[in-house]
């Protein structure tokens, strides 16, 4: 296939890209306020966990953040929905001006990785992937949230990969999961040198507009069954529950869940070496790690997040 | 009726500073110059229900929800407590479960 015959700037023949973690967070808008120095305990065991999965991601080293992320219908509305869609452009602004007046997030230019979005999209195509491409795009609190909790810098530079978890109808659980594997095989195949961390940025269940709203989980069964799945590394039931009923029972924008499916597919569908949900009064707070090592970055600090293990579903 | 054209202005009141502000000062009025700027028209009963910032009505009719949030929050805070607004839109909204938000919904009877 062409993409084999492309000229490799690293070593040899093979591939030089390396998938270095895959790590899943939340990004609900008002954690920038609330963690800023959180009172309550549980918003202290969310501002503790996120500080913990920082430091493992520290040791990862990535050249390239490839975050998997939703759009809250700001850059993508009704009058253009891609379902899937690679950014390809070398800076992305950031955020919207409503988010910066309603939950106080800074904006940022952040520098955007062009050639390894470019090389997503491309081998995504060639391998019967039909990802939608942009040049030029805007990010939201989506790709904020997780970057200003875990790389704080925001000088690492990144790639968004938006899905449509917002603006119904959508493809089935198993198109996450399958776009999760392709992404895997196109950083594993690409052959640029980068060290790559792979962020999914969803939501446990969780509600925003619905009666249902900042009480908590709205669907705490869902939270325990789904991290089940990811800590005994269960994909086809994982797939299974991810029916859009089952979804919107468990919160009207649960759907954004998905993108923890495609983390999963990334992570190769491996049980996660992290997996906890830290209750908080909007929607519980997940946190996932896979490490390419299944040890974890070789520091030893293995021991952190299991701090709030008794909040873990 | 158009979920979609709902949407949208519910969209535009909310994201947009400026439009965010002609809102809160007249409604009536920005969603006049709303209509005539994009040439698109509500329904009677849509325009009322978002002159009126009438959050159960436009949540029956199907308007999206995270939207609709956004719309009521930017627009009805601080002039009511986020608390007090938080409470009466829960209880606004109980009854009337989740509806479909799809702006194309499936034909009755379809798969």
């Amino acid at each position: 296939m062409s993409r084999q015959r492309v000229a490799k700037p690293g070593k040899g023949d093979d591939p030089v890209a390396e998938l270095v973690g895959v790590v899943g967070v939340q990004h609900n808008p008002l954690l920038w306020r609330e963690l800023a120095r959180p009172e309550r305990a549980d918003l202290r065991a969310v501002r503790a966990a996120f500080d913990d999965v920082a430091a493992r991601v520290a040791l990862t080293r990535p050249d390239v953040v490839v975050i998997v992320t939703t759009d809250h219908l700001r850059q993508w509305f009704y009058d253009n929905m891609p379902t899937f869609l690679v950014g390809k452009a070398d800076g992305y602004p950031a955020t919207f001006p409503d988010e910066s007046r309603d939950f106080g997030i800074p904006t940022a230019e952040l520098s955007g990785d062009a050639e390894v979005g470019g090389w997503l999209h491309r081998d995504g195509l060639a391998r019967g992937f039909d990802l939608a491409g942009s040049d030029d795009l805007r990010v939201d609190h989506s790709v904020m949230i997780p970057l200003l909790f875990l790389l704080p810098s925001l000088q690492v530079p990144i790639v968004p990969v938006f899905t449509n978890t917002m603006a119904p109808p959508f493809p089935s659980a198993t198109r996450y999961y399958e776009l999760g594997r392709v992404l895997r095989r196109s950083i594993e195949s690409c052959p640029l040198r980068r060290r790559v961390l792979v962020i999914g940025s969803g939501h446990t269940a969780t509600e925003v507009g619905g009666p249902r709203q900042f009480r908590g989980s709205p669907g705490p069964e869902f939270d325990e069954a789904s991290f089940d799945c990811l800590r005994t590394g269960e994909p086809e039931r994982l797939i299974e529950l991810c029916s859009d009923d089952t979804l919107v029972s468990a919160g009207n924008l649960t759907h954004q869940f998905l993108n923890f499916v495609v983390a999963f597919g990334v992570a190769g569908g491996r049980p996660a070496d992290r997996a906890q949900v830290v209750p908080s009064p909007f929607s519980s707070s997940p946190f996932l790690e896979w490490y390419a090592d299944a040890t974890g970055p070789a520091d030893g600090s293995t021991t952190a997040s299991t701090a709030t293990a008794g909040a873990s579903a | 009726m158009s979920r979609y054209l709902v949407n949208r202005v519910l969209r535009d009141v909310y994201l947009d500073d400026s439009v965010n502000a002609a809102f809160r000062a007249e409604p009536t009025a920005c969603v006049s110059a709303w209509q005539d700027r994009t040439g698109r028209r509500l329904t009677g009963a849509e325009r009322a229900a978002v002159v009126a910032g009438d959050y159960a009505a436009l949540y029956a009719m199907g308007a999206h929800p995270y939207l609709l949030w956004g719309f009521c929050e930017s627009t009805m805070v601080p002039a009511r407590s986020r608390a007090e607004l938080v409470a009466d839109y829960r209880e606004a909204l109980l009854p009337l479960g989740y509806p479909d938000v799809a702006t194309t919904p499936a034909p009755a009877g379809g798969g």
